[in-house]
Parts: C-alpha cells; sequence; structure tokens
C-alpha cells in the first residue's frame, strides 16, 4: 500500500501546487456543457419544436471538436524541430505567415467537413435539394471564421503549459457566439427554407472582424 | 491617503446605498422584497462590463508602448471584472429561484453573461499557465485584444434569441420605467459598486507593482 | 550596401522578465569580417544572435544590420541574413530537396532543382536528397540546415554553436564553407565556447560575460588567448 500512497501524494502535491490540471479540466467540462446547450437553444429559439434543431446543433458542435483537433496538430507541423524559427526568418511580413497558416487550416477543415456533411445528410435522411446548399455556404462561412482566430488561437495555447486543453477552452469561448449565429441559421434553412439574414449577417460579420484583428496582432504572439 | 479615502468614500456609498435598498424603496409590485437585489445585481453586472472594456484598452496600449503598466491595469481590471461578473450571475441566481423558479436558463442576456466571464477566465488562465514571463505579457494582451472584440458580437448574437429576462428598466420600450425612489437608489448603488471597482483595482494594481519593485530589488541584490 | 557596416549595434539591451540577457551591448562590425563571439552559457550570446536576426526584440537600445534599422525594417533585414542555431528550421516530414524547394520559395527565388542540388552536393548531401529528414542524424540534420541558411546567399551568416554535435566531416564541411563565405566577402558571426574552434579563421573575437562585453579585439592569438583564459576559463574552474 505504501508505494501506491506515495503516488497519490505525488500528484496530490503537485497539483496543489501547480493547480492547473483540475482548473483546466473543469473549465473544459463546463464549457462542453455550455455549449451543447447554446447550440440547442439557438437552434430551438431559430425553428420552434422541430425535430432538425437538434441535427444543426450536433453538426456545430461537432465541427467544433473537429476543428480544434486539426488546429493543434496543424501548428504541430511547424513546432516540431522548431521548423517556425526558419519561417520567421524569412523575409516575409508576419501577416504573411498568419495568411498562409489560416488558408492551410481552413483547406484542411474544410475537407474534414465534407466528410462530416455527407454524413450529416445520411443520418438526418435529408433531401438534396437548395437547402442543403445553404447549410453548405454555412459551413464554408463558418469554417472560415474558425480557422481565421484559431490560427492564432493555436499560437497562443502553444506558448501555455496546457497547450492541449487551453486551445479548446480559447477556441470554444471566443467563436460562440458565431457557432450560435451558425446553428440558428443551419435550424432556421434546413426548417423553412429560410437561413433568416441576421444570423448569416453575424457569422460574416464575425470572420471579417476575427480575421483582421487576428492578423493585426498576429507578430505580437511570435515575436520574442 | 487617497487609497483610504477612497476605501472610506466606497463604504459610505455602500452603507447608503443598502439603507435605500432595504429601507427607503418601495417593495414591488409582484416580486416583493426579493426583487431588492436587483440594486445590486445591475451595477455588477455593469461594472463587469466597465472592467472588461478597460481589459481590451489596456492590452491595446500596452502592446502600442510597451509599458508595463498598462499590462497590469488590463489583467488586474480582468481579475476585478471577473469577481464582478461572478457576483451578477449568482445574485441573478438567487433571484431568479424565487420569481421564475429557476436558478438557470440559457436565456439570452444569462449566457451572454456567462460567457463573458468565461472569456476573461480563459484570458486569466493564459496568464498564468505562461512560464516564459517575458512573453506572458504580450500573449495575454493578444487575448485581451481577441476577447474584448468577441463582447460586441456576443451583444448581438444574443439579441437574435428572444430573451425571458427583463429587458433594461430605464429607457425601455412600453410597460417599463422605473419608480424614482427606486431610480435614486439605483443611482447610489451604482456609484457604491463603481466606486468598490476602482477601489479593488487600486488595491490589486498596488500589490501587483510591489511585487514588481520586490523582483526588482532582490534581481538587483543577486547582481551586486 | 557592402559599404554600410554589417552590424551597428549600440546599447543593445534584452531582459526575459526579471532576467538581464543582455546589458547593453555595443559594436560596429564591419562588413567582411569574420567575428568570434565566446562566451559560457548564459553570457548572451544566443541572444544577440536572436536580436541580429530579428527573432527578439532588444528592450533597449538601436541596430541596425547592413545599414538597414533592425526595427523598422525587419524584412530588409532578414533578407540579407542567414541564422543557423541549434534549431535547423527544416521540416522532418519533407526531403532535404522539398525543404529548400520551400524555402527558396518563401524567399521568393527561383532556384531550379540543378542549383538545390548543387547546394546539396555541397554539404554532402546529394546521396539523400529524396530521404526524409525525420531519419537524419543530428550532423545531417546541422547539413540541412546550413544548406537552408546559405540558400539565398545572405551577406551575414550567424551561426550560434554550430560546431556542437557535428561529426568531424561536418565540421570539415562547415569550416570550408564558412572560409568560402569569407572570401566571398560575406560576413560571419560564430558563437562558440570552443577556443580553438573559434580561433581557427577569426579576423574579429569579442567575449561576452554576463550580458556585456569584457573583451574586444583583433583575430590575434595570444591576446584572444588570455581574455579567454580570465574570463571563461575561471567560469568553468570549480
Amino acid at each position: 500500500m505504501k508505494p501506491i500512497a506515495a503516488l497519490v501524494l505525488k500528484d496530490l502535491a503537485i497539483e496543489l501546487r501547480r493547480k492547473e490540471t483540475v482548473v483546466s479540466m473543469a473549465m473544459f467540462g463546463l464549457l462542453v456543457m455550455v455549449i451543447f446547450a447554446v447550440a440547442l437553444q439557438s437552434a430551438t429559439l431559430a425553428t420552434e419544436g422541430d425535430p432538425i434543431n437538434n441535427a444543426a446543433a450536433d453538426l456545430w458542435v461537432a465541427l467544433t471538436f473537429a476543428g480544434v483537433l486539426g488546429l493543434n496538430r496543424s501548428l504541430a507541423i511547424d513546432l516540431d524541430n522548431d521548423a517556425l524559427q526558419g519561417l520567421l526568418l524569412a523575409p516575409v511580413g508576419r501577416g504573411a505567415l498568419f495568411v498562409g497558416k489560416v488558408l492551410s487550416n481552413f483547406l484542411f477543415m474544410l475537407l474534414a467537413a465534407a466528410l462530416v456533411l455527407v454524413l450529416f445528410v445520411v443520418f438526418n435522411n435529408l433531401v438534396l435539394d437548395g437547402r442543403l446548399l445553404w447549410v453548405v455556404l454555412l459551413t464554408v462561412l463558418g469554417t472560415f471564421g474558425f480557422s481565421g482566430v484559431g490560427t492564432i488561437l493555436a499560437m497562443v495555447a502553444s506558448n501555455t503549459r496546457m497547450r492541449e486543453v487551453m486551445l479548446p477552452i480559447l477556441q470554444i469561448v471566443l467563436t460562440l457566439p458565431m457557432i450560435m449565429s451558425a446553428v440558428g441559421a443551419t435550424a432556421s434553412v434546413l426548417g423553412d427554407g429560410n437561413p433568416g439574414t441576421l444570423f448569416v449577417e453575424l457569422v460574416v460579420a464575425f470572420d471579417i472582424i476575427f480575421f483582421v484583428v487576428s492578423y493585426l496582432v498576429f507578430e505580437y504572439v511570435v515575436e520574442e | 491617503m487617497k487609497d483610504r479615502l477612497l476605501g472610506i468614500a466606497t463604504l459610505t456609498a455602500f452603507t447608503a446605498a443598502l439603507y435605500l435598498a432595504f429601507m427607503f424603496a418601495p417593495t414591488e409590485a409582484t416580486m416583493g422584497d426579493v426583487q431588492r437585489i436587483f440594486y445590486l445585481h445591475v451595477p455588477a453586472g455593469i461594472t463587469s462590463y466597465v472592467a472588461f472594456l478597460v481589459v481590451g484598452v489596456g492590452s491595446i496600449a500596452f502592446l502600442a508602448t510597451r509599458n508595463a503598466k498598462w499590462d497590469r491595469l488590463a489583467y488586474c481590471s480582468a481579475e476585478v471584472g471577473v469577481v464582478f461578473a461572478a457576483a451578477n450571475i449568482a445574485m441573478g441566481m438567487l433571484w431568479a429561484k424565487p420569481v421564475w423558479g429557476i436558478w438557470w436558463t440559457f436565456d439570452a442576456r444569462l449566457t451572454l453573461q456567462l460567457l463573458l466571464a468565461l472569456i476573461f477566465v480563459a484570458y486569466l488562465m493564459v496568464g498564468a499557465y505562461i512560464s516564459d514571463a517575458s512573453r506572458r505579457a504580450p500573449i495575454q494582451a493578444v487575448v485581451g485584444i481577441l476577447g474584448s472584440a468577441d463582447v460586441p458580437i456576443n451583444y448581438l448574437a444574443i439579441r437574435i434569441w428572444r430573451t425571458q429576462h427583463p429587458s433594461p428598466v430605464i429607457a425601455g420600450g412600453e410597460g417599463s420605467g422605473l419608480d424614482a425612489d427606486m431610480g435614486v437608489t439605483l443611482a447610489v448603488a451604482a456609484a457604491a459598486v463603481g466606486l468598490l471597482y476602482v477601489y479593488l483595482l487600486r488595491m490589486r494594481l498596488a500589490v501587483e507593482r510591489t511585487r514588481h519593485d520586490v523582483e526588482h530589488l532582490e534581481h538587483a541584490a543577486a547582481e551586486s | 550596401m557592402m559599404d554600410a557596416p554589417a552590424i551597428q549595434a549600440e546599447g543593445v539591451a534584452k531582459t526575459y522578465g526579471r532576467f538581464s540577457a543582455l546589458r547593453g551591448v555595443s559594436m560596429t562590425l564591419e562588413a567582411g569580417a569574420f567575428l568570434t563571439l565566446f562566451g559560457a552559457n548564459g553570457a548572451g550570446k544566443t541572444t544577440f544572435l536572436k536580436i541580429v536576426a530579428t527573432l527578439a526584440r532588444p528592450t533597449h537600445g538601436r541596430l541596425r544590420v547592413g545599414g538597414f534599422d533592425a526595427a523598422e525594417r525587419p524584412e530588409e533585414v532578414r533578407r540579407r541574413i542567414g541564422f543557423l542555431s541549434h534549431n535547423t528550421g527544416v521540416y522532418r516530414d519533407l526531403t532535404p530537396l522539398e525543404n529548400l524547394r520551400f524555402y527558396s520559395r518563401l524567399y521568393g527565388r527561383d532556384d531550379g532543382d540543378p542549383a538545390l542540388e548543387a547546394l546539396l552536393e555541397r554539404v554532402g548531401l546529394e546521396d539523400r536528397r529524396h530521404d526524409a529528414v525525420r531519419t537524419f542524424s543530428r550532423g545531417l540534420l546541422q547539413r540541412v540546415g546550413l544548406a537552408r541558411v546559405m540558400l539565398h546567399r545572405p551577406a551575414l551568416l550567424l551561426l550560434d554553436e554550430p560546431h556542437t554535435g557535428l561529426d568531424a566531416r561536418a565540421v570539415a564541411i562547415l569550416n570550408a564553407m564558412l572560409d568560402e563565405a569569407v572570401e566571398g566577402g560575406r560576413t560571419v558571426v560564430v558563437t562558440t565556447h570552443d577556443l580553438e574552434l573559434g580561433l581557427r579563421a577569426a579576423t574579429r573575437v569579442e567575449i561576452l560575460d554576463r550580458g556585456r562585453i569584457v573583451y574586444s579585439g583583433s583575430g590575434d592569438a595570444d591576446g584572444a588567448r588570455a581574455a579567454y583564459d580570465r574570463h571563461i576559463r575561471r567560469e568553468a574552474a570549480p
């Protein structure tokens, strides 16, 4: 028994000192609850009592988690062997490095989203019609906004001791308003064929604002 | 000295606010005495917005000037802001239980306030989890800017929802409007909470300045 | 820009939180020089090179590289420098040739494969140009890094401890390339704590100690040796 108790006490002592594991797990758990609740609520409010609501919320929660995993892996390409330093030494502006990385993240996410969308159609027995075009467009718009802010947040998270959990935390809190609107638009368009101008406008506004702001501040995340 | 005066002023304002809230303001017609929580609940919410605005301004000013005082202002304001936002949410729950019969609902205003608090909790986590002291400040400032940019978007996203929460009673639409005595009470309470924010912020900044000075002295002592 | 000094530093200082890595370094390095920067671990050599390479921003002081202000025209500075540290900056999932193709494009150059293959030949990697870098030893990896640094023919080469972890063959290749660079009129800055490797080709010697320059001289071996003994051996002594 003694060695086992020693092992547990060692972990407790370290965690009491750093207070990282439990705090970040709790925060992550809280955010998962919030994103599910908010996504379902957005879908329900957009079209009352339609079973398609859950599907719309489901889609965007799936895209969010898939996206977070992708962002972490994609940045790992540049962090491996500190290749990032080679990029920072090149005579290109930090802004260009940011845009390049956003575009490759966007591309990766779109490829994954295409697969998710196919399954979304099958699982929900959707008819291939004009409404699906809207869903595809919303996915493209949402994915772009997600990649823009996600690229800089992945870099932020990589500078922390809790990289794997800080990225989802930051990404979920900051993209939630966009996710809410995307869910609202998806649910509306699947319900009555009209995505709701306000929802779509908000997704576009999010894309633009966060792309521009992230572009402007990116240099501060990579400097020493 | 200044801090002392500020402390006395805060205490006085709070005493007055509590007196007005419990003894002076009339009992609300439908909700009864529980409505009196409103006099602290609303100012705490508004003050948390102000505190988060200060985070954004301080973060931008820090990146522009590289003066550490802006960095300290930003994260100290975030800490105090999170406390106020949490107090606002907790008081809201206490009020909601007897009036709505529930502690919590993912209603527009409640969700908005929760998201704002979570954004700045995430901001504080980033600061706490970066080990490299020289990189913490710029990276945290970037998160501060992204977080502040999210505040209006969150607000708009949530405006699109319908809400169970009462719309602002002051200068609201039809059926709103505050009794004159209630207005006076709210104004005094808002002043008290505002003073408390300034007082706590100044105390927190003084601690950080002292810490900074001590580190400086230790460093100088270690070198000589 | 051959006439402008390769490096002009005025009171360059850098603090990392509480730690002062550099406390006011001033130097002018004429173009075409071979500078060896000696210093114990933590003396500030790497920090200085990172600042010259625009990777780190100085807390105080001004710096011009090849006549360009590092704070105002960082891209012009980066165009003119090649910086190699323990981080080789190469992608391990790509082959050496693919790495060079990528960097060539990033630098806005259009080197065809023959030119890139010739460069790989110079660092002795012609046989392995199609193998993923992931499979390379430390010495081979460093050679890919060297090829990357030479790719855009920088006027100023900054090499941080380039000899560390290299096998004899790689050291010989490295030294030959450095000599060639100096003959071609380029400026070289090398940091090391190995006295003999450092003095081999130096025309200029500076010694950093706890963030300050404590010795500055020509490549004359005796003066440099004495100063090295004074400032660095002393640290190493028990």
